[in-house]
């Protein structure tokens, strides 16, 4: 691994520790396990529309980026991964 | 015959608006002596016309009405807080502009009464019904989770169904209530940090609680509720942006305080949609 996609790869395990402790924020409690292939929206319904609204208002928060309603996909806010890779894709493009 | 200060709002919605005052001014025709204080929170001229014409007709029917309109939107918040300081009577009726109120007194002698067999309820509340679904509740009274989460009691059931009974709950929604001042006065006004609306009303019903007062809901009293018409007129904000916002402002402040109060939990909010129609 050169040091570049090293440092991409830690870049992107920070990224995710954060999205898994806003999750954790957002529920309220530090009991539930969260993994980065955890799904949020279906299976264990990990969210309801309320949460996630709590989730994407602390990710603005955290992050500094408007999220406007037209991302609030389930696509993107299917998992923490898939959520991770919405983000570097929007702060690459702020950037 | 009893007086009471009654406390509305009015944000564009000034047809609403009177019908609420006409129902008012029946309840000064039945006995009631009514200090009306109408807060109009920077609505369009034409509309703040239309309330003017409404209390130049019929002031006379009151005790005495103080019509306040503001340059801007002061809020829930801020608009009931204006009533609050400027009330003169012991009972307040805080009240929405969206709920239906029958055409007789029946509801408000029920409300009254509950209030005055025990001393130290802070809050008397109907329990509120869909207005176009009457038999079905809207909510009877609200339930708090450890978390923070609200849950309208009874939600979704049909009306029939719900004992008369009233029952304690952990707060109201301000869409209808009785209060006592002074118990009021003991927790002071709607806190500003949910300007211009959502969770003032439980935040200010978590105070009379820890103060030692009770909340009532009087389920034998139905009143019809349109809901959301306050939050509609709300140009500036996202409604469902806004509510989770102030919901997490909630939540952190009473974070220490919700464990021990929460009487649900997250299993049983209902928060499925019912169908009404666009008003």
């Amino acid at each position: 691994m050169d040091s570049i996609s090293e440092a991409q790869t830690v870049d992107n395990q920070k990224l995710m520790n954060t999205v898994i402790h806003l999750i954790a924020e957002t529920l309220g409690q530090t009991r539930v396990r969260i993994k980065p292939t955890t799904q949020l929206l279906s299976g264990q319904k990990i969210f309801d529309s309320y949460r996630l609204m709590e989730f994407i208002l602390r990710m603005e928060d955290t992050f500094g980026i408007p999220i406007p309603d037209e991302d609030l996909d389930s696509d993107i806010f299917d998992t923490p991964r898939t959520v991770v890779r919405y983000l570097l894709s929007r702060l690459e493009k702020d950037a | 015959m009893h007086d009471l200060t009654a406390s509305l709002l009015n944000i564009n919605e000034a047809a609403l608006t009177i019908e609420v005052l006409d129902k008012l001014a029946g309840l000064s025709d039945q006995g009631w002596q009514i200090q009306l204080i109408l807060v109009d929170n920077g609505s369009r001229a034409d509309q703040v016309q239309s309330l003017l014409d409404w209390v130049f007709g019929n002031k006379g029917r009151f005790s005495e009405v103080l019509f306040i309109t503001a340059t801007k939107n002061l809020g829930c918040t801020g608009g009931r807080n204006a009533a609050f300081k400027l009330a003169m009577s012991d009972r307040i009726l805080v009240l929405d502009n969206d709920i239906v109120l029958p055409e007789d007194s029946v509801w408000l002698d029920r409300l009254w009464s509950i209030m005055e067999a025990d001393q130290q309820v802070a809050i008397a509340a109907p329990m509120l019904v869909f207005h176009n679904r009457q038999d079905i509740v809207q909510g009877a009274g609200i339930a708090l989770t450890k978390t923070g989460r609200v849950g309208f009691l009874d939600r979704g059931k049909l009306a029939a169904d719900v004992s008369p009974k009233p029952i304690e709950v952990t707060a109201a929604p301000t869409a209808c209530w009785l209060m006592r001042r002074e118990a009021q006065h003991t927790v002071g006004l709607f806190s500003e940090e949910y300007y211009p609306v959502q969770y003032e009303d439980i935040d200010l019903c978590i105070r009379l609680k820890l103060a030692g007062w009770k909340i009532l809901c009087d389920r034998s009293v139905r009143i019809k509720h349109i809901e959301n018409v306050t939050t509609r007129n709300l140009r500036d904000y996202s409604y469902v942006r806004l509510t989770v916002r102030r919901g997490m402002r909630f939540k952190e402040k009473w974070a220490d305080v919700l464990p021990k109060i929460a009487t649900i939990t997250e299993d049983q909010i209902y928060w499925e949609p019912i169908p009404r129609p666009k008003i």
